[in-house]
């Protein structure tokens, strides 16, 4: 019940943002199925993190969440260098900056889910 | 263990927060930056044809502009690079306007085979790359290309038969036609003109220097007249050397003719 909920929430956080992006659709037409197969992914996650609550799957689950994220962000973000060619002009955005702060979020984000995992594995072990 | 965990919890946290602000200020930011062309002006400077055009920036946004660059690269319909220009603003502060004069110079003397140019109509690429760092975390450019129509101010350069026409005692006269079509939109012509007439044995016959005037789009004829003294050798083939003069460039032109008595 739980994880259905938080993967809603999650399915709203996508529709909201989808709308705000809408006056941007031409810019961005290309990038939209790389946005729907991340929002997906999530959801998934989050729906699998919540169902494996109470486990040591959830913490698993966590650690490639980031993981998945940090090398989406990658690849999508072709290495942080944006180059959008429309007609006879060609557009270049340097977000290393960005990306390089995704990564680092989601790198500690990693160190918490281990560290979590195994708080979680001691107090498991405590309580037998 | 815990108090790690919620460290690292609340460094996450704060790290999600920064990360969301600074994104939706740059990007409101940059959508607040607002850029204005104005009337560009077209004028000649001693020995160039400056082409200004201003950009107003109102930088209204969150975030200062660093190392505004405009470079534009002229180019030949074979690739060869005959101007490039550029223009820098090392820094637009935030909730500041700036004006940013971007000059195309056309120097012909700078121009690699200009005298081609001159003569000779012909489709121009203009490269333009605009360079910034926005809030010094964005490096950001954009490159596009135009076409600009090239118009030679000594189109269609002709040098007529010349004719041989005895004067008096001691000297003769060699009349000779000339004409070009000034089909540059910018170059006003107003310059000298000096014809030389050499023997075959390479010798110089007759010298005249006349002022010419052109304006944009016009059509240029002219008969010269140049006296040649009776003592010369005159043979049937001569070579006429014809030199323009302006501000701007110095072009030289040769042609040997028979000559017409």
């Amino acid at each position: 019940m739980k994880a259905g909920i938080k993967a809603v929430l999650t399915y709203i956080v996508y529709f909201i943002f989808m709308l705000l992006v809408q006056p941007f659709s031409e810019f961005i037409g290309q990038y939209s199925l790389l946005i729907d197969m991340f929002f997906m992914v999530i959801i998934a996650f989050t729906f699998l993190i919540e169902l494996f609550s109470g486990t040591i799957i959830k913490y698993m689950i966590e650690f490639s969440r980031s993981l998945f994220v940090i090398f989406y962000f990658v690849a999508s973000l072709n290495s942080g260098i944006i180059d959008v060619t429309m007609e006879n002009v060609s557009i270049i955005v340097n977000l290393r900056f960005f990306l390089l702060m995704l990564v680092l979020i989601n790198v500690i984000g990693m160190a918490k889910t281990v560290l979590s995992a195994v708080n979680f594995l001691h107090e498991k072990s405590e309580k037998e | 263990m815990k108090y790690a965990l919620r460290a690292l919890r609340w460094t996450i946290i704060i790290f999600w927060l920064y990360f969301a602000l600074l994104s939706l200020t740059v990007v409101y930011s940059a959508f607040n930056v607002k850029v204005e062309t104005g009337e560009s002006q077209f004028f000649i400077e001693d020995d160039k044809i400056v082409w200004a055009m201003p950009f107003m920036i109102d930088n209204t946004g969150f975030y200062d502009i660093y190392n505004l660059n405009m470079t534009s690269i002229v180019e030949d319909t074979d690739g060869t690079v005959l101007i490039k220009n550029s223009s820098f603003n090392p820094v637009i502060p935030k909730e500041k306007q700036s004006i940013l004069w971007h000059n195309i110079s056309i120097n012909f003397k700078k121009m690699p085979n200009y005298e081609i140019y001159l003569t000779h109509d012909s489709n121009f690429t203009v490269k333009h790359l605009i360079s910034l760092n926005y809030a010094k975390i964005i490096p950001f450019s954009l490159s596009f290309n135009s076409t600009m129509q090239w118009g030679a101010p000594l189109y269609n350069l002709s040098i007529g038969e010349p004719t041989f026409h005895p004067f008096n005692a001691t000297h003769s006269k060699v009349s000779l036609n000339l004409s070009f079509e000034n089909h540059s939109p910018y170059i006003e012509l107003n310059g000298t003109m000096e014809i030389e007439i050499l023997n075959e044995n390479g010798e110089v016959i007759g010298v005249a220097e006349e002022p010419f005037y052109a304006p944009s789009g016009s059509s240029w004829k002219e008969t010269i007249e140049i006296p040649v003294a009776n003592t010369v050798e005159v043979t049937d083939y001569v070579t006429i050397k014809a030199t323009f003069k302006t501000s701007m460039f110095s072009y030289e032109v040769e042609a040997r003719r028979r000559l017409s008595f």
